[in-house]
């Protein structure tokens, strides 16, 4: 396992960069990584919920706020060009994740619906996606 | 084989940059006639990429054998400063029937994602310089990017540097830069990135295009 060089550290979980750039997601307690944090919103499911993360997409982006069925609002703020939640609690129905700038206007959202999709990662509005995966 | 070819023809089209092929629209002949299935929308695309590559001509002898060359599903949903030049492909009523089925499948999922970075076209450092990644959720076989940087000046856009990408790793996450050294930085100018990348899954050909558009102090 290439190691990352650390840019958010929570609850024991690291998101870090490798040296090509890739944002990835270690379990710092185990040692094992728990996989790529490329796309706009990557959830992870962890022991006792599930993990948010992404990358800085655009410039502004500043504060990343997270919606989940019960809980309206929780803000991470960007650092080192990632943002990352603390594990928080795993239910049915969507994740919206808002991209806010500093003045907390937002930018673009993106959801997530790890019940139906499983834990697939959301590209936000920047991205082009292409091969679709039945065809 | 394919890479040391690809090699060869990158070593020749520096030399004869940033003119094209004589025509480069023989690959999309080539491969009509071969039966494979072309995307109107993706012609413009082939006509533009380089010679010698599988995408501006599938049957090459070193490329994979695919059955159909489609552009990316989910054009509409694609930012109209994004969308490749396809105005006449879209007029005709071929292919606006065609847009109504991309529409309708719209909703599917993707297993491929590129962006030009939305900082990107950008000065620095004397040069004019500019940012990409792709990724694949999904094993694919075959992967080539083209990233383009053209200026626009003479009331047209010209290439002036192009780099073109065949990673050895086609599942990794990718990323690449171009960068031109600005002959000026007393002019300003409008300056395009555009990165082109297609790939193979399932025995079909995928292209898909990112750009973005920016001034800089950069002649």
């Amino acid at each position: 396992m290439i190691p990352a060089r650390p840019l958010i550290v929570v609850a024991g979980l690291t998101l870090g960069a490798l040296p090509n750039g890739q944002l990835v997601v270690d379990d710092s307690g185990s040692g094992q990584r728990l996989g790529d944090a490329i796309a706009t919103l990557t959830p992870f499911p962890v022991n006792d919920g599930v993990v948010l993360a992404g990358q800085q997409e655009r410039p502004d982006h500043r504060i990343t706020l997270i919606v989940t069925p019960t809980n309206t609002g929780m803000e991470y703020p960007v650092k080192n060009g990632a943002w990352m939640t603390e594990p928080i609690p795993y239910e049915a129905g969507p994740i919206t994740m808002i991209a806010k700038d500093r003045d907390g206007r937002e930018l673009f959202r993106v959801e997530a619906r790890p019940d139906v999709d499983g834990f697939r990662p959301v590209f936000g509005p920047d991205w082009v996606g292409y091969v679709p995966t039945a065809d | 084989m394919r890479r040391l070819v690809l090699a060869a023809l990158v070593a020749g089209l520096a030399v004869a940059a940033p003119a094209q092929a004589q025509n480069p629209r023989a690959g999309i002949e080539h491969a009509k006639t071969a039966g494979i299935f072309i995307d109107p929308l993706v012609e413009p695309l082939m006509a533009e990429a380089p010679a010698g590559s599988c995408l501006n001509d599938p049957t090459e002898q070193d490329c994979p054998r695919v059955r159909a060359v489609v552009y990316a599903p989910d054009f509409f949903h694609v930012p109209e400063s994004q969308r490749p030049p396809v105005a006449s492909a879209v007029a005709s009523r071929k292919a606006s029937k065609r847009a109504a089925r991309i529409r309708a499948r719209a909703a599917v999922v993707f297993n491929c994602y590129l962006k030009v970075n939305l900082t990107s076209p950008y000065y620095s450092a004397g040069y004019e310089q500019a940012d990409g990644q792709h990724y694949c959720l999904d094993t694919i076989t075959d992967l080539d990017l083209y990233f383009v940087l053209y200026k626009y000046y003479n009331y047209k856009w010209n290439n002036m540097a192009y780099r073109w990408f065949y990673p050895t790793n086609v599942n990794a996450y990718w990323h690449g830069s171009i960068r031109y050294a600005c002959v000026s930085t007393s002019v300003k100018r409008n300056w395009l990135a555009k990165l082109s990348s297609w790939v193979v899954y399932k025995g079909t050909l995928y292209a898909a295009v990112s750009q973005r558009e920016h001034t800089d102090y950069c002649g």
